[in-house]
């Protein structure tokens, strides 16, 4: 038997320990008022289930089509260019659910970002991208370097960078990612690019002396890349002391959404911006991007980044924003 | 109109949610916290707090995600605030802990698991913050990017994790690295 199943047999035996106690629910039902027994429906009493069901989906596709006749789509564009009017360059189009992040420029910037980044700052950077957050690896031995921005309609563009002590670099945590050995230098490449020209997903290591810069990138080509990862190759003064965006991160986060966030689901445009504007930053739209392209957020929050007071807050919300595909 | 009120007559949404989550709630809670009492209060809570926020959830087929992550996060505000476990997250204490974990012989070891029980009461040994994702993926059987969603943390981060706490089992069962990584 394989570590794999040993494992999940082990958690399944474990569950086998003792019943759920009852009176769990007892106890939830009971704080909430209602019965913990499903109620037999109308529709099931009477067996009138199929037919109001038929009913019911004939009323929406009708609604449908009458929507769709009646209703044109740049009527929300035109709200959204109302509600934040913009550079038509930074509103991209987007496919189903949206992206709507915000950049907020703050009162208090607390972070002098040239001070201490300026050695690892690339010199080259993809068109339209910037430095959106810069924090400590886990172990606190390497740094972490974010860099987002998307031109034109363009998808997601983004270079998450950690560079990081050669010492800390396993390559059996990259098992997966097809990492293949490309020199005796220890140049390691795991890219993915199914068009042949730009990266999804796309990661890169770079060894150069003591040092690994590990980089993931969406949404640019690998020469894009390359050049970016070239340009930090040059300094000489790797992982400097660095100020560590986190706690401001964590602060701003839970001031404008509550520390309760992730009970009650994302936060609309305009309730973000009354939070926004109760912390009394300025605030100004600068993109919308397509949820899709978000790895692992689809449909949330996707996280905070700070930089030089800067704020870059992602929002869903799909009721104020639609735009046109 | 009361045969559509949602808190008498239109309940069953809740019901099917309950029947549907409360054994993976319960059992979830309880291998984070390890204590029967404390993983009854996490599912009160946590199935209440489901009750109030369903309706504020815009995206339904990502339920599992979120009725997880809401356990995750309730798990660990409980061991916080009962001070049981270390679970603050100071990342360079947990590293150094696993790091000198993984690096500890099992030959020399006095431990032979061969038992399910036993590598249980290994897992339990796994701090939090690479347990947890264990959890989700072996017992909850979530992809990473669910665990990355439910944790907040990128996909990466999840498959060191799960990768270190894999990692910690096999060095502590004796097994060959080699012959069982996924």
């Amino acid at each position: 038997m394989t570590l794999d199943n040993e494992i999940k047999s082990a958690m399944l035996k474990e569950t086998e320990k003792f019943e759920i106690p009852s009176d769990i629910r007892e106890r939830v039902f009971g704080e909430i008022g209602v019965s913990g027994k499903r109620r037999k429906s109308f529709w099931e009493t009477y067996n009138l289930k199929g037919l109001v069901t038929s009913a019911l989906i004939g009323i929406v596709i009708g609604g449908m089509i009458t929507m769709m006749v009646f209703y044109s789509p740049i009527k929300e564009s035109l709200y959204a260019q109302e509600k934040f009017p913009q550079n038509s360059n930074t509103v991209n189009k987007v496919q189903g659910s949206e992206y709507v992040k915000l950049q907020l420029l703050s009162a208090n910037s607390t972070n002098n970002i040239e001070e201490d980044i300026t050695k690892l700052y690339p010199k080259y950077l993809p068109s339209n991208m910037k430095l959106v957050r810069r924090a400590k690896t886990e172990d606190g031995k390497g740094i972490i370097l974010d860099f987002s921005g998307n031109p034109d309609d363009s998808p997601l563009r983004y270079i998450h960078m950690q560079i990081i002590p050669k010492e800390m670099f396993n390559i059996e945590s990259h098992i997966g990612e097809n990492v293949t050995l490309e020199n005796n230098k220890g140049f390691l490449e795991t890219i993915y690019y199914p068009d042949g020209k730009t990266l999804e997903m796309g990661s890169i290591s770079y060894e150069m002396n003591d040092t690994i810069i590990l980089a993931r990138a969406s949404g640019i080509s690998k020469d894009e890349l390359l050049n970016t990862i070239d340009s930090i190759k040059e300094t000489k003064h790797l992982l400097p002391d660095h100020t560590d965006d986190s706690a401001l991160l964590e602060t701003v986060s839970n001031k404008i959404l509550g520390e309760d966030y992730y009970t009650s689901g994302p936060p609309n445009i305009d309730e973000a911006i009354k939070g926004i504007e109760e912390l009394g930053l300025e605030y100004e739209l600068v993109s919308i991007m397509s949820v899709e392209h978000a790895e692992g957020y689809d449909g949330t929050i996707s996280g905070f980044t700070v930089r030089e007071g800067v704020v870059f807050l992602f929002v869903t919300d799909s009721k104020s924003i639609k735009l046109p595909k | 109109m009361a045969f559509f009120s949602k808190k008498e007559d239109g309940n069953d949404w809740f019901v099917d949610i309950y029947d549907k989550y409360e054994y993976h709630v319960f059992w979830t809670a309880y291998m984070i916290v390890k204590n029967k009492d404390l993983a009854k209060d996490i599912s009160q809570e946590v199935f209440i707090k489901i009750y109030n926020s369903y309706f504020k959830l815009k995206n339904k087929d990502a339920i599992s995600a979120w009725i997880y992550r809401i356990t995750v996060n309730t798990s660990i505000n409980v061991i916080n605030s009962e001070k049981k476990n270390v679970v603050g997250f100071d990342v360079e204490e947990i590293n150094r802990v696993i790091e000198d974990r993984v690096s500890f012989q099992p030959e020399e070891s006095t431990i032979k698991t061969e038992t399910k029980n036993e590598i249980m009461e290994i897992i339990y040994q796994i701090p939090d913050i690479h347990r947890i994702p264990l959890i989700l993926y072996y017992f909850n059987e979530l992809s990473y990017k669910e665990i990355a969603h439910c944790l907040h943390c990128p996909i990466g981060t999840v498959k060191s994790r799960i990768h270190n706490g894999k990692k910690y089992l096999r060095n502590m069962l004796g097994k060959d690295v080699k012959n069982d990584i996924g």
